[in-house]
């Protein structure tokens, strides 16, 4: 059997060797042989080392044309890990699209579909009332409709930056207990319900791929990028 | 009754068998543990009975006591912890947390490690697993969990810490396990990402990538590009066996020093872009009012924290020498320095740390005190490499006037009363 096997001791720092090996046992019984750290060598590199653990007379690890073995650490710090491993296959068309559920802040990835506050309000009855409140709020989960005062807890209509996150989480991970069970219209329904009740569109507003990414969200002007890495102290 | 030397032995008191055979610390880490509410009360500490009247005397061990009279059980298939040793985890409504002064050293056994999910812990078979990587790539791929495991392989010890980890209302009855319950450091394996980067072949426009888990709430997470070509993970070791379930086995993205969520467990999807793709954990959720209205998104990095896990409540300690015993930790890399107040936080001086101190992992340190027996505090303070320093309470609160539970690092001490007993020191939070 050739195997090859990195060896790093006191006296071998050449990392890579080759290894010929006659049966490798376990030799942990009385039969072992006895552990021999110590190699001996001769000029031309070649180097006999008993290696605790393999039987036999010990393998023969020959430093002869072999490449000096480069760490992953030092490829990937030099970027010469391999470019292609060559494993994995091609994701398909069809792979992408049963797992491509995202919907970005510009709207890209939202569905063919729409929906309406009065078709909204029927399905969250129905699906979302009995966690989330009869009207978004005081129910036993998130508070759903910000207060109008703006006081309170942060909801959509005071702290959610981008009506589009709100389509993609209800798609996603609603309702609590039958998650992806909605269909893209009931999903589209439900945004307008929600953003009807927190004040953010009229109640006629029909809500689709076309106008949901416009829709303005007052959070958005809240939110700042992290600045704390740059300051040696709480910030 | 006698004892081996012939003096008359009365039974022994649980307090004093304590006292002297483990001394002030150890016995009142262990003894005040009865009742506790995790569940580990060890009963008698685990040593011997005797008699059916529940005394023991020193020279008269029974036959089934004495180890030395028998042979022991015989090997298995599946170790498992001394019948008289059981931590448990902190349960909380949405997590778990590693009970901290039940550990020793760094690592955290795996079924330890805290967990917090968005929908429970999906049962993935890895016979089925596959990740897509896609996007702003040259090549969109899917990886089986075998095509991950042949990629060339690395193993860190990092600690994990959920971005919500700190108690501000608790009371003095707290245990060093509820002050900092959802962090705990493991060895990871995986392939690093920048790996799979080059294999998809990344495009250079891409600057962000969604990772998505396969739970039930098909989390999502934006990530810097530059996060993947540093030193993030697709994790599938864990403390050298496979990634426990609620680590997100079979496959997790692993970002080391950034807060939980962004370490996407049951990962099934990447996907390259050039902007970040605003899910609900990064806009409603892991985002921080701090102060004048604004709040700070894409907080990753985790700031420099400390813990002392003994002394701590509910124990009972004992004048004369106390080893203090903590661990630190920061996102940004190693630990530089732990000091210690033995005063209440007048005076601090540095405690020893346990090598190897790795960057972005749990450093355990050490600090042996004599104590006088008079109340005080003791409190423990992080500087990590960077040179940044653990804040205080009173500094935190005023570099963040708003309140969130979010990104909680102040120091934290125990206070022990003139009768020994420890409690936590309770602070102000405006
Ligand atoms: C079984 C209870 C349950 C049901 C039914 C349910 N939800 Fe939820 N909802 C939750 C829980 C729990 C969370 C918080 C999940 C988390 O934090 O990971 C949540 C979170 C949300 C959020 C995010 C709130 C925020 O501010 O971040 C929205 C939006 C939401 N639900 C909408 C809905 C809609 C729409 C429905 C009906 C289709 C629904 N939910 C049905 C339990 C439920």
């Amino acid at each position: 059997m050739r195997v090859r096997i990195a060896v790093r001791t006191r006296y071998l720092s050449l990392a890579a060797l080759t290894i010929w090996m006659g049966g490798i046992g376990c030799a942990q019984g009385a039969d072992g042989p006895a552990p021999d750290s110590s190699p001996g060598g001769d000029q031309a590199g070649r180097v006999t080392h008993n290696v605790p653990g393999f039987g036999g007379d010990g393998p023969v690890i020959s430093t002869d044309a072999v490449p000096p073995h480069v760490s992953l650490e030092t490829r990937l710090a030099s970027r010469t890990v391999p470019l292609r491993f060559g494993y994995g296959r091609p994701a398909t068309p069809p792979d992408i699209l049963v797992w491509d559920i995202d919907v970005g802040p510009d709207g890209a990835g939202l569905p063919e579909g729409s929906g309406t506050v009065d078709e909204g309000g029927a399905t969250y009855a129905v699906k979302c009332a009995h966690c989330h409140g009869p009207e978004g709020e005081g129910g036993v989960n998130d508070r759903l409709v910000a207060a109008a005062d703006g006081s309170g807890p942060r909801a959509i209509g005071t702290y959610w930056p981008y009506a589009t996150t709100l389509f993609d989480y209800v798609r996603r991970a609603m309702p609590y207990d039958r998650p992806g069970s909605l269909t893209d219209d009931e999903v589209y329904d439900l945004t307008a319900w929600l953003l009807y009740r927190n004040g953010l569109i009229a109640e006629d507003q029909l809500v689709d791929q076309g106008s949901l990414p416009g829709i303005a969200m007052p959070g958005l002007s809240l939110f700042v990028p992290d600045d704390r890495e740059a300051y040696r102290h709480v910030r | 009754m006698a004892g081996a030397d012939g003096v008359p032995i009365k039974p022994i008191s649980r307090r004093r068998l304590l006292a002297g055979a483990a001394g002030a610390t150890l016995a009142s880490l262990a003894g005040a543990g009865a009742g506790d509410a995790d569940g580990s009360d060890q009963g008698e500490t685990g040593l011997p009975r005797s008699g059916a009247d529940g005394q023991q005397t020193a020279g008269q061990a029974t036959d089934a006591a004495d180890t030395t009279k028998s042979i022991g059980r015989p090997i298995s298939e599946l170790g498992s912890r001394s019948p008289h040793e059981n931590p448990r985890r902190v349960l909380r409504t949405t997590s778990s947390g590693t009970p901290h002064e039940h550990l020793h050293g760094i690592i955290t056994p795996s079924d330890l490690h805290y967990e917090r999910h968005h929908a429970g812990i999906p049962n993935v078979d890895p016979a089925n697993y596959s990740l897509l990587i896609h996007g702003m790539v040259e090549r969109p791929l899917v990886f089986t969990l075998d095509d991950i495991k042949r990629f060339p392989s690395v193993s860190q010890v990092y600690f994990l810490e959920c971005a919500g980890n700190f108690p501000t209302r608790a009371t003095e009855e707290t245990r060093p396990a509820e002050v900092a319950p959802l962090t705990s450091t493991s060895e990871w394996t995986g392939v690093p990402l920048s790996v799979l980067f080059r294999e998809v072949g990344v495009l250079p426009e891409a600057t962000w990538f969604l990772a998505e888990g396969q739970d039930g709430a098909v989390l999502g997470r934006s990530i810097p590009v530059e996060k993947g070509w540093d030193d993030a993970l697709i994790a599938y070791g864990q403390n050298g066996e496979a990634l426990r379930p609620e680590q997100g086995y079979p496959v997790r993205l692993f970002n080391p020093g950034w807060e939980g969520n962004t370490s996407v467990k049951w990962l099934r999807r990447i996907e390259l872009s050039d902007r970040p793709f605003m899910t609900r954990e990064e806009t409603s959720r892991y985002t921080e009012p701090i102060s004048d209205g604004r709040v700070r998104q894409f907080s990753f990095v985790m700031d420099a924290r400390s813990l002392i896990t003994s002394p701590g409540y509910p124990q009972v300690v004992e004048p004369g020498w106390i080893e203090i015993r903590g661990i630190a930790w920061s996102g940004r890399g190693k630990i530089d320095r732990v000091d210690i107040s033995v005063d209440d936080g007048r005076t601090w001086a540095p405690a020893d740390l346990q090598e190897p101190v790795l960057p972005k992992a749990f450093t355990r340190f050490r600090y042996l005190w004599e104590w006088d027996g008079r109340e005080t505090a003791v409190w423990s303070r992080a500087v990590d490499e960077t040179g940044y320093v653990q804040p205080s309470a009173q500094e935190f609160i005023a570099a963040r006037t708003a309140r969130s539970s979010y990104h909680h690092n102040p120091t934290t001490g125990w206070r022990i009363r003139a009768d020994g007993s420890v409690v936590y020191r309770t602070q102000e939070w405006a």
